[in-house]
């Protein structure tokens, strides 16, 4: 599925904005908005940091389109300021509870929003993925979300959150072994039963085949 | 040796390079096969996630965000499309005698817009005249009367360029702003609303013929 953020748009659509016309503007806001809420929602949860994420983006997309270059697409320069936003409302978040990177295994402080709904699994037990992302603990949240869907890589996502490319890399593994759980613990345990090995597989080296 | 780790196999779905044995154990290995195909489908279905429209009144949150002088230069810009409708206005209030204004706006001696507008009074007189002008928009705004859509846009854009007037004056530090530049907005700001008036009388003869 193509990312929101590569919607392709009139060259001229820019061009007008870049001198100002707010008409133009409100072309890029709806194009793109969608893209900016979804990313936002799935980095910070909360609706109302989400909405405040998205006028952010947008303001500083207005006051700051006159010195867009064009080198890359405008999907990709407005999806880097929409992240910028998001993870400052989560890096203010974390330092005003003076809690730091969260790094845990649960969301603990590091959460703008109350944990998620209660998990609605289906008939066999599974959750939904959106449900199961917004369970994640918010770094490995994060990590996943802007290398799986955004594209970034380790070097970026460890520069964008002040750590190295390897806390990248350990928070996108743990999260996928935290989402892996989450979505297929009954259908592993009843393949457990079966082969008795899968359900101890996880971010350790598990035993020989 | 033993399964893979979730890092390994992730960076196997990345293309990252790892170790030989790592590489020959998974492609003989059917689980750790399965777990690299569910870390592919995981991640297909992380970007077939819905982009998520915003609130409905985002794009007016961000207009209201917006500083002055970007939109007014916004609007500015604007202006210079709408000159041509200003002045076909202006012709057509000249064309039906309407330029006779029932109240004073200067001095007697300058009671015609063509005087008016190439007078250079004072700053005291600027604003004086300013304020008469005030009165006749207040009187002609109680009985709002529009003749068309090129009027409404026309009066639009006079008030929009008396707002970046009245911005520029009311912003820019006094002590930055000097008595030729004041006397100057002023004097724009007083062309300006003498424009308004003629259009709006030009609305109102109109409307009576």
């Amino acid at each position: 599925m193509t990312n929101p953020f590569d919607c392709e748009l009139d060259p001229g659509i820019v061009a007008r904005a870049r001198r100002g016309d707010m008409k133009a503007h409100a072309v890029l806001f709806q194009a793109f908005a969608p893209a900016v809420h979804g990313a936002a929602r799935r980095l910070v949860r909360s609706p109302d940091v989400a909405d405040e994420v998205v006028q952010d983006t947008f303001v500083e997309v207005i006051h700051s389109i006159a010195g867009f270059r064009g080198e890359a697409p405008v999907g990709a320069w407005i999806r880097r300021i929409a992240v910028n936003k998001a993870l400052m409302h989560l890096r203010s978040y974390w330092e005003r509870n003076r809690s730091g990177l969260p790094d845990g295994e649960d969301g603990g402080p590091g959460e703008l929003a109350a944990p998620a709904a209660p998990a609605a699994p289906d008939p066999h037990g599974r959750l939904d993925l959106e449900i199961a992302l917004g369970l994640l603990p918010p770094a490995a949240r994060t990590v996943v979300w802007l290398h799986d869907v955004e594209g970034y890589t380790h070097e970026e996502i460890g520069a964008l959150m002040g750590q190295t490319p390897s806390f990248s890399k350990s928070q996108l593994a743990r999260g996928y072994a935290r989402l892996r759980e989450l979505l297929h613990r009954d259908r592993d345990a009843v393949a457990g039963k079966n082969t008795g090995e899968v359900s101890s597989w996880d971010t350790r080296r598990s035993k020989s085949c | 040796m033993g399964h893979a780790s979730i890092e390994e196999l992730l960076n196997l779905r990345d293309g990252t390079a790892v170790a030989a044995a790592t590489d020959a154990h998974v492609a003989d290995c059917a689980l750790c096969r399965t777990e690299l195909a569910r870390l592919h489908a995981l991640r297909a279905g992380l970007r077939a996630l819905p982009a998520l429209p915003p609130a409905p009144a985002t794009w007016a949150r961000v207009i209201a965000r917006v500083e002055p002088p970007v939109m007014l230069v916004a609007r500015r810009s604007r202006m210079q499309v709408a000159a041509a409708g200003i002045a076909a206005s202006l012709a057509i209030a000249v064309a039906l005698g309407a330029v006779v204004l029932r109240v004073p706006l200067v001095q007697p001696a300058a009671d015609t817009l063509a005087t008016a507008t190439r007078t250079d009074p004072t700053l005291e007189a600027l604003r004086g005249r300013a304020q008469r002008l005030e009165t006749v928009l207040a009187a002609i705004a109680s009985q709002p009367r529009i003749t068309s859509a090129r009027s409404a846009s026309a009066i639009a854009e006079l008030e929009d360029g008396i707002a970046l007037v009245d911005y520029q004056l009311s912003h820019v530090d006094a002590a930055d702003l000097d008595d030729v530049t004041r006397r100057a907005l002023w004097r724009k700001r007083v062309e300006l609303m003498e424009s308004l008036v003629t259009v709006r009388y030009a609305g109102e003869r109109a409307d009576s013929i």
